[in-house]
């Protein structure tokens, strides 16, 4: 079924006439962070006001081929391609990234990076956030991901168990359709509930990684005296499959019917775009949240600071800049108040925000204590062909080192196989074709048997590796860096510690061994002046961004440690939420945005019983009643 | 209440054999249409034709999914079962046949008659006399000599009560293996999921929800799910307008749609093997799809007869014949004046895959009534 | 654009992509490919790549009046893709059917012969990078288009054993 968008929702609310509502909530980010917040809120009767840096206009079908079209027709169709460049919420871009001289930031892009480590990380700014082009794994974290520092002295605790949030992934997985089966997903100490299934039946895994686990399941790897064995296993994934009985799938989001999106049909563009909308994207949240008539979208509207009561340290208002077209730089200065405020904006632009607003923290935290996945990349040719280049960008991989005592000592990591060749590794399958045709002489016959032989055999294994918390891992702001509206932007300050860099080494070693046990030629071969370049133990890997934000406004239970409590409130602004991967004190081994949407669904709650229980009106700056005033005041 | 044309089991496989027949017959003009658009142009419409298409097929595996529930044996590759275009539709007028034809207005007044809601003035009109029976027709009666329906609604209302007259005196109706049948879990699209058939009521169900999705048959626009049905979404390209919950037939008040009838490749209308020039590359391509679609009706019969989980392998076949449909629609038609080049859909003849070699394109004279 | 460029460059592409004459004007784009080559290289270049792709035929062309394969792929290499003026472009319409895309040509190329603003990198529609050949050697679909089906990428790809390694024949001969 297709998912209506209410005509005009992004046009129904007037910037101006909302300065003067009281919300129950305003949210800053159309996001998946914000787009549950903001249905669970209007499915309550709250009143609701989102304000979304890009541009929104109604989600339709034409307006999504829009992207796809831009994408067809993109030279270079890196993870951004299908979206407009907007200097007014400007974004980072996976080709902006460049190697760092020690000493100087490298500013030509909108991500400031500092360094000393460069990265490719990616968000997406548009209406739906960086959903709209995520690629959709959504394994939920291990059980041991929750108490790293107390099993094995690194990074932080959470102040919640998997038992806690395990409630709450069982809802997210039903909110953005995740197809999985139980059977595979219950290991190394995750359980699920009693007869719980998931929508959607398990993908199935692609003849790739039929071809790679026939060799390599079973393989037996030692790592801190256990012995365990390797198997490639299905992910769990964001995108439509056969429902198992009561479940609907959710198809493309319009406003008007159309009938797309039932079942993913191996597109191979989950990144940056699922042309079917077969993939989740936070529209078709988003959609279900705008039916409620009290919860308003403004688009364009880019918070520009957070006003805070010198004496509650409530937050009063949301200091916005609306621009009027993505290519002009006129804006206006509007305001949003609330009750309650959510910073929906992701793990960047949410501490970017507060601490252009001078809000670091008494502590200092905001900011700090950034983390992301650190790739790395390892790719060889089968001695078959495999087929490459077919179905989901990844369907299957090994998990088995996601957890375990060697924690102690290096980083965990998931293994992906990639669908999609060596396109990450090195740009295929357009530089084979290059290289065969301009450097290989080869046309006709031999052109085609050549593109068999070096692109259907091709193999590229991703390893995802842990990254623990680091203080001075940060985001910044400095006047000296905005943008096109006057914000501040981002500044990255970012290195990899040894403990990745361990399990980086390490990986690479598996690498290794798991092509001999194939039979595969290695074709790896790390570039030292690849960006991201990083030497470790004599040797140098490259490394790159994980997209996967986390950390900025970490979570604990104590206010001294952290920003942000267990409902993802914050400590010193008691109407504050900052939520998204920013509260995560660990990303350990999971791809992030699904117990994103856990954290959120149990947020939501926490924000409904604070409304409920404050009845207490909050004390207004504003002394201008002679405006005529929406009915929706709700005071 | 006229005497019905269904008196036992015999005449009610007769009937569902029909209904399958017809069902088919109208996805190879919607994908005519759909694949004479040119790529990423007339978004709008290739969306409301794929869908409609889509839904045929749906509609196909419902009417196996009652005629395996009575015991018969679906078989699309049956003379016959595939029809010679143009061909006529029963809907009470005689004034126009389904060609195959490239996306244009006449090819949406088309399929508004085919989808037309269609209700007879009175019962005994349901039957009308088969006004030309030297032309093939899609829905003639199987039981009755020389008698065709007067809209596609009608034919199912008369399976209906013929079913529900059959089942009353025969207790041993549904005796079909129910292992045959086809779950949700093998089929779905936006637009519905298969619904098993095992007794009268799901019988019911799933032949109404045939007739509601394609004409609305008394529900109007939308059903009580907010679906549109299919006439409606063709009135849509005609009116230029989406249809919102509530709106008035005639006056949709939805989004505008964009149509461009010029990014059309100009296909030749109901193109023929007879008009491709013999011994050329493009007849060949011709020739192979129609062995193709041949094949791909082969292989729905084996699904609909034991072995439903070859549905799936069913749609990656389609995804291929889109893109052999999409290769010879691009390919001018030589010595046709600047059309372009079609699937003929002509099979061969026969009742099952042939062991021996295809022969394909003599059938046209052969498998019309 | 003349009819007989027209219908040469076709066959120039054939002999180039390994693809039948069918399956390049099923792309819907051959029109457009060859008006790219123009715009990006000079109508002389392209009367000359037909030249010269004419004359390797004729040299190659038995008393039966077809071209022998060997003498064609030797001919061709000589008068074509050993050119210094005709075989970037030569490999350029190899790489724009198979990619869709027209990349620039190298630096060499254009100061010698001059640089158009049209030869820069440049997709030619968006249709064009999804009837990219490429997609189809290797039995895959253009990512983001023409969608195999749900599974279907569980099953072996539907590859002509001939252009398998080590199954095939050597393809220049
Ligand atoms: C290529 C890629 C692949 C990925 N794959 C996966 C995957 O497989 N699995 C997984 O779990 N995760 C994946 N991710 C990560 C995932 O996309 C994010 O974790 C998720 O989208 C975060 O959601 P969010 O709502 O917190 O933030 P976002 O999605 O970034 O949304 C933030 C929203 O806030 C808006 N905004 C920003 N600044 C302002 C401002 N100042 N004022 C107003 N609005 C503002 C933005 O426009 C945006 O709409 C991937 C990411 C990328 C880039
Ligand atoms: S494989 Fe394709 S259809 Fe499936 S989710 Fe990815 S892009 Fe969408």
């Amino acid at each position: 079924m297709y998912v209506k968008f209410p005509e005009g929702a992004t046009k129904r609310t007037n910037p101006e006439a909302a300065a003067d509502v009281v919300y129950d909530a305003v949210i800053v980010g159309g996001g998946i962070a914000g787009a549950i917040i903001a249905s669970r809120l209007g499915a309550a009767g709250k009143s609701v006001l989102i304000l979304e840096a890009g541009p929104a206009e109604d989600l339709t079908l034409k307006g999504y081929e829009g992207y796809l079209d831009r994408f067809y027709s993109a030279t270079s169709k890196d993870n951004q391609s299908p979206y407009p460049v907007n200097p007014n919420a400007p974004m980072p871009r996976g080709t902006d990234a460049r190697r760092i001289s020690p000493g100087t930031p490298d500013s030509s892009a909108y991500l400031v990076q500092s360094g000393p480590f460069a990265t490719d990380t990616t968000y997406t700014r548009v209406l739906g956030g960086t959903t709209m082009h995520w690629e959709a794994k959504t394994p939920r974290m291990l059980p041991e991901d929750f108490r790293t520092r107390s099993l094995y002295g690194v990074g932080a605790d959470w102040p919640l168990t998997y038992e806690d949030l395990s409630p709450y992934y069982n809802e997210a997985e039903h909110e953005i359709g995740v197809s999985a089966d139980v059977e595979d997903q219950s290991y190394l100490g995750v359980e699920f509930d009693e007869g719980y299934v998931f929508p959607m039946k398990g993908l199935p895994l692609s003849y790739l990684d039929r071809m790679v686990a026939e060799d390599v399941d079973g393989m037996p790897v030692e790592l801190d005296g256990v012995r365990r064995e390797l198997r490639v296993r299905p992910y769990p994934q964001a995108r439509n499959g056969i429902p198992n009985p009561g479940y609907v799938p959710r198809g493309a989001v319009s406003t008007y019917q159309v009938e797309v999106g039932g079942r993913c049909q191996g597109n191979n563009n989950c990144v940056p775009l699922c042309p079917v909308q077969a993939k989740y994207h936070a529209g078709k949240t988003l959609s279900l949240a705008l039916q409620s008539p009290d919860v308003h979208l403004v688009g364009q509207a880019v918070a520009y600071r957070v006003h805070v009561d010198e004496h509650t340290r409530r937050v009063t208002e949301i200091e916005y800049r609306r621009y009027d077209k993505p290519d002009s730089t006129h804006f206006t200065t509007e305001r949003a108040r609330g009750r309650l405020f959510v910073l929906a904006a992701n793990a960047v632009e949410n501490p970017r925000l507060m601490l252009a607003s001078g809000l670091p923290g008494s502590n200092g935290l905001v900011g700090r204590n950034f983390m992301d996945h650190a790739y790395l990349l390892a790719w060889a040719l089968l001695p078959e062909v495999a087929g490459t280049f077919r179905g989901t960008n990844c369907t299957g991989g090994i998990t088995d080192l996601r957890g375990g005592g060697f924690r102690g000592r290096q980083a965990a990591f998931s293994v992906d196989i990639h669908n999609d060749g060596w396109g990450w590794a090195r740009g295929a399958p357009m530089t084979d074709l290059a290289d065969l045709v301009d450097a290989g002489g080869r046309y006709g016959e031999s052109l085609r048997q050549g593109l068999v032989d070096r692109v259907s055999r091709q193999l590229q294994l991703a390893f995802m590796v842990e990254v623990p918390a680091n203080p001075s891992n940060r985001v910044t702001v400095d006047p000296a860096y905005t943008d096109h509206l006057g914000n501040m932007r981002p500044i990255l300050t970012y290195d990899l510690p040894d403990y990745t860099m361990r399990g980086v080494a390490y990986a690479r070693q598996l690498s290794k061994r798991i092509f001999a046990r194939l039979g595969a030629e290695d074709h790896t071969r790390y570039d030292p002046d690849f960006w991201g370049y990083a030497v470790y133990g004599g040797e140098g890997y490259e490394i790159r961004g994980g997209n996967h934000l986390a950390g900025t406004h970490m979570m604990g239970s104590d206010p001294k440690t952290s920003v942000v409590d267990a409902n993802q409130r914050s400590w010193e602004h008691s109407n504050l939420y900052l939520v998204g991967g920013g509260s995560m004190p660990t990303v350990s081994t999971s791809n992030v945005t699904l117990t994103i949407a856990a954290l959120c669904l149990r947020s939501a709650a926490a924000i409904l019983a604070q409304l409920d229980a404050e009845s207490a009106p909050i004390r207004l700056t504003s002394t201008d009643t002679a405006q005529a005033r929406p009915q929706e005041v709700v005071l | 209440m006229t005497a019905s044309t269904i008196r036992d089991r015999h005449d009610l496989i007769a009937y569902l054999h029909t209904a399958m027949a017809l069902e088919h017959a109208t996805i190879p003009p919607y994908l005519t249409a759909y694949y004479s658009i040119r790529s990423t142009t007339n978004s709008d419409a290739a969306h409301i034709i794929r869908v409609v298409a889509v839904e045929e097929m749906l509609h196909l595996t419902l009417a196996a999914n009652v005629l395996n529930a009575i015991g018969g044996e679906p078989d699309l590759t049956r003379r016959g079962f595939v029809p010679t275009y143009p061909a006529y539709l029963p809907d009470g007028e005689d004034d126009f046949t389904v060609d195959l034809r490239p996306f244009s207005p006449d090819a949406v007044d088309t399929f508004c008659k085919i989808e037309r809601p269609g209700e007879a003035p009175r019962d005994r009109a349901r039957l009308v006399p088969e006004h030309d029976l030297a032309r093939p027709s899609l829905v003639t009666s199987p039981t009755a000599d020389g008698m065709r329906f007067y809209s596609i609604g009608e034919f199912y209302a008369e399976i209906i009560e013929g079913l529900e007259e059959v089942a009353s005196h025969d207790p041993g109706l549904f005796r079909g293996d129910p292992s045959r049948q086809v779950g949700p879990e093998y089929f779905f699209s936006g637009g519905g999921t298969a619904i098993p058939v095992f007794d009268l009521d799901s019988a019911r169900r799933a032949l109404e929800f045939i007739a509601d999705q394609g004409e609305g048959f008394d529900a109007g626009i939308h059903d009580e799910a907010g679906e549109l049905a299919h006439y409606y979404r063709f009135r849509q390209l005609q009116l230029g307008r989406y249809y919102e919950v509530g709106d008035h037939p005639d006056r949709p008040s939805g989004p505008h749609l964009a149509i461009d009838w010029h990014e059309v490749y100009p296909v030749k209308v109901s193109a023929r093997l007879a008009d491709y020039p013999p011994d050329s590359q493009i007849a060949e391509v011709a020739r192979a799809f129609n062995v193709e679609y041949w094949s791909f009706l082969g292989l729905l019969t084996e699904a609909f007869t034991g072995q439903p989980n070859l549905l799936q392998d069913a749609i990656w076949h389609m995804f291929r014949l889109r893109d052999g449909i999409n290769r010879l629609v691009r390919n001018p038609l030589p010595g046709s004046g600047g059309l372009h080049a079609a699937p003929t859909f002509e099979m061969p003849i026969g009742r099952s895959t042939p062991d021996g070699p295809l022969v394909v394109g003599e059938a046209a004279a052969v498998v019309t009534p | 654009m003349t009819a007989p460029a027209f219908e040469e460059f076709l066959s120039l592409s054939v002999d180039l992509t390994a693809f039948e004459e069918t399956d390049l004007l099923g792309t819907g784009l051959a029109h457009q490919y060859l008006a790219k080559v123009r715009d990006a290289c000079g109508e002389e270049v392209v009367t000359a790549l037909l030249d010269a792709y004419r004359a390797a035929r004729a040299e190659a062309t038995g008393d039966d009046g077809r071209p022998d394969p060997r003498r064609l792929d030797r001919a061709l290499r000589h008068r074509v893709f050993s050119d210094e003026r005709l075989g970037p472009v030569a490999r350029n319409v190899i790489k724009l059917w198979y990619a869709g895309t027209w990349y620039g040509l190298p630096p060499e190329w254009t100061d010698c012969y001059g640089a158009r603003p049209a030869a820069e990198t440049s997709t030619v529609t968006a249709a064009s990078y999804q009837e990219g050949l490429l997609w189809r050697a290797i039995a895959a679909n253009p990512p983001g288009a023409k969608a195999p089906g749900y599974g279907s990428w569980a099953q072996p790809p539907r590859i002509d054993p001939r252009y398998r390694k080590g199954q095939g024949h050597d393809g220049t001969g």
